[in-house]
């Protein structure tokens, strides 16, 4: 029985990276025929929703990855508490940029750019935890 | 006393796999709605937006 769980836990993440090139392709590959003005398929407010859609994979992602580093109980309250901070700076950011998105007016520079600087403070502070606790 | 120890190791690891996997899934299911949008090339609607949005916010909450 034991040994049925680590051969599917271990055969979970080989599974996954299968394909794993091709969906990447094919989604840069959407974003690029959404997003280029030389494209039939170009439209703004798709290219905006695609992009901003991107952003909130990849916060999704660092949740998770914030998770996996809260599992170790001897963070300092701190840390975590600097981490939960950077979280919701850009989760904040990112809910202005996703109402500007869906209300279909133009989306401002200085939104996009707020939400990046958030999202790029939040990875920096998990990269920084995860290299301090060795679990890169 | 052993068995403590073991009982703490074997809990460490449970909490690592179940962490991992629920890492494993939430990348799954993002790779899908992707690989979604892909197959019918188009954009993410409104509704699919929001409710991505609405998970990171419920993960904040959480």
């Amino acid at each position: 029985m034991r040994k049925t769980i680590l051969a599917v836990a271990l055969a979970l993440p080989l599974a996954a990276c299968g394909s794993s090139n091709d969906r990447v392709e094919g989604w840069a590959s959407l974003k690029d025929s959404l997003c280029s003005e030389a494209s039939a398929s170009y439209n703004q407010q798709d290219c905006d929703k695609v992009k901003l859609y991107d952003l909130l994979g990849e916060v999704r992602e660092l949740q998770e990855i914030k998770d996996s580093l809260f599992a170790n109980p001897n963070i300092p309250a701190e840390v975590v508490e600097k981490v939960n901070r950077a979280e919701a700076q850009a989760v904040i950011a990112l809910r202005t940029y996703t109402d500007a998105v869906l209300s279909g007016a133009p989306v401002t520079d200085a939104t996009v750019q707020a939400s990046l600087a958030a999202l790029v403070s939040f990875q920096q502070i998990l990269i920084d935890l995860a290299s301090q606790e060795g679990l890169q | 006393m052993n068995y403590a120890v073991a009982a703490n190791v074997v809990g460490g690891i449970i909490t690592l796999l179940v962490t991992y996997l629920g890492r494993e899934t939430t990348i799954k299911i993002l790779d899908l709605n992707r690989e979604k949008l892909v197959d019918e090339n188009r954009a993410p609607t409104n509704e699919e937006v929001e409710a991505l949005m609405r998970q990171i916010e419920a993960d904040v909450d959480a």
